[in-house]
């Protein structure tokens, strides 16, 4: 018996999200940038109007400030916590909430419910909108990939009332999959686009008609799972297993040799970045950290200097803060003046899978969940808009630091400091 | 609330003394009935009527519907303003208790945002 499975999609999430509590923010074009306010990376369907693109930069589209346009920074810290309150709406109504990205998350439901599945994904619809303010398209089958292209259909169809559910209901399937171009298919990249394209295959409809033999023998084993998952069968994986490795490093020589501390601590702190973040790819944590620094062995006429101490954590970890402040203590206390280093790097090990993570009396699980769907947000971001779209304060070197961008969403949620000030 | 079992092990004092452990009021749990959909937000001004002065924390509840009678946090011209929220004779009134009611208005004029639940008042100058 196949599950009920549903992908419940906010649209234009960060818009939303910053949304929810300025309404000065409704009803106009906006744009969220990162990286510095200078990419975007959320557009309100006001703003899709003007023409603006995904991940363009932002003086490119500056002067249609005259028309209205309004530009917000990213917050994480606020993001966060909102895709994490529409997660537990879902929960409320679902089996079971598998997170996905920030802003799609996929759920089981319950089947009893079926013959009024549709009516139920409303129900939810309406519901997270209610206590999130957020809106949302839901996709409802029975594979994951289904559900994506579903979603896609309540997207981009109004009519649908943002619910498309086509669960056991073959013909509607076959009508659904009709209007979804093929590019649009979950897993289904620019090339294999292309390569299907070009054998006249355009709709998803046609790649799910196709023989996942053929498609295996042209195309490799993973579209002949796409094709299994359009035709109704599960046959992705919901977690991988990542392989652990025992030690992960990070070093690299300098551009210039230097003595300045700013720019070292800097190297350290994108090395740590790197470094954590292999950590979560495997979903693993480090308990010992070990910090580097050296002067060139080749140079003959200068005092040379190397040095390098580890340290061991009190809770074993993969947050990048958490690490970057070890790592900072460390290169304090190794640090001396008046070397030119040329080579910095760290090194993690004692690394265990996250499910063995070693909780004691002290550790705040609470406090631990949330640090790691901060991490989780920053890894998807630099995944999705390119690495360093969002960076650790210690990794800017330039002096010219200006704290928080003023364009900034306040963290309504997470600050008593930067609470919504409501009129009385 | 952890359930209060007394022990009767002759322990003296420790069996039934240790089952009481872990009963701390939380005033989180007190006021945020629905996690996913509570909200603060800071006052600015007063509504002396309805008792809440400028600084309190409002505690909004999100899942709510709003009752009339209730103190509701709404959407007027774009901006987040506190009122007490009545349904009468087919209208809405959107007011501030010290005044008359000030705003009679079409369902189309304003959005709830929430409702308020409990305000959090400071009554001392340096917490």
């Amino acid at each position: 018996m196949s599950r009920v499975i549903a992908l419940v999609d906010i649209n234009n999430a960060f818009v939303s999200m910053a949304r929810l509590f300025d309404p000065t923010l409704r009803g106009v074009p906006v744009v969220i940038a990162g990286n510095n306010d200078s990419i975007i990376v959320a557009r309100s369907y006001e703003a899709k109007d003007l023409n603006i693109k995904m991940a363009q930069p932002y003086f490119q589209v500056k002067h249609l400030e005259q028309q209205g346009l309004v530009r917000r920074s990213a917050n994480f810290a606020l993001f966060t916590n909102i895709s994490q309150r529409v997660r537990a709406t879902m929960e409320d109504f679902s089996l079971s909430v598998i997170p996905y990205s920030i802003d799609e998350n996929f759920c089981i439901l319950n089947d009893k419910e079926k013959g009024s599945l549709e009516a139920y994904g409303q129900l939810m619809r309406k519901e997270i909108l209610k206590r999130t303010g957020q809106p949302c398209g839901i996709g409802i089958s029975s594979t994951r990939t289904l559900s994506k292209a579903c979603n896609y259909c309540a997207k981009t169809y109004p009519a649908t009332g943002g619910v498309v559910n086509i669960y056991r209901n073959d013909s509607k399937r076959r009508r659904m999959l009709n209007v979804v171009p093929v590019g649009e298919v979950w897993g289904c990249g620019k090339a294999t686009t292309k390569k299907l394209n070009e054998l006249g295959i355009t709709t998803a409809l046609q790649l799910a008609d196709l023989k996942p033999e053929e498609a295996k023998s042209k195309f490799g084993i993973n579209l002949s799972k796409t094709i299994l998952e359009l035709n109704g069968t599960e046959a992705t994986e919901w977690d991988p297993d990542y392989s652990i490795s025992q030690q992960i490093i990070a070093s690299r020589s300098l551009g210039e040799k230097t003595d300045c501390k700013k720019s070292l601590l800097a190297s350290i702190a994108a090395h740590v970045s790197r470094g954590s973040k292999k950590l979560r790819n495997q979903k693993a944590v480090a308990k010992s950290i070990t910090v580097s620094i050296q002067t060139s062995p080749f140079i003959k006429n200068e005092p040379g200097y190397t040095k390098s101490e580890t340290a061991k954590l009190d809770f074993a970890t993969a947050d990048n803060r958490e690490l970057l402040r070890i790592a900072t203590r460390i290169f304090e206390s190794i640090y001396r003046p008046g070397f030119r280093y040329s080579k910095t790097g760290i090194q993690l090990s004692n690394i265990v899978p996250v499910s063995e993570q070693q909780i004691d009396l002290f550790f705040n699980t609470e406090t631990e969940n949330k640090k790691t769907s901060l991490m989780s947000t920053l890894d998807e971001l630099n995944s999705r808009y390119g690495n360093g779209t969002v960076k650790m304060a210690t990794e800017t070197t330039t002096n010219d630091w200006k704290g928080k961008s003023e364009s900034q969403p306040p963290n309504y949620t997470g600050s008593w400091e930067e609470l919504a000030i409501v009129k009385a | 609330m952890a359930e209060q079992k007394k022990t009767t092990l002759p322990t003296g004092f420790g069996g039934s003394y240790e089952s009481y452990a872990g009963d701390t009021l939380s005033l989180d749990k007190l006021v945020t009935k629905t996690p996913s959909a509570t909200y603060f937000m800071r006052v600015s001004g007063d509504n002396a009527g309805a008792r809440i002065e400028n600084g309190d924390i409002a505690v909004i509840d999100r899942s709510l519907d709003a009752q009339s009678g209730d103190i509701v946090i709404a959407i007027v011209d774009s901006e987040l303003v506190l009122r007490r929220f009545v349904y009468k004779d087919n209208k809405v009134l959107l007011y501030r208790e010290d005044e008359t009611p000030s705003e009679i208005m079409n369902k189309e004029e304003f959005e709830i945002w929430g409702v308020v639940t409990f305000t959090l008042t400071n009554h001392r100058e340096n917490n």
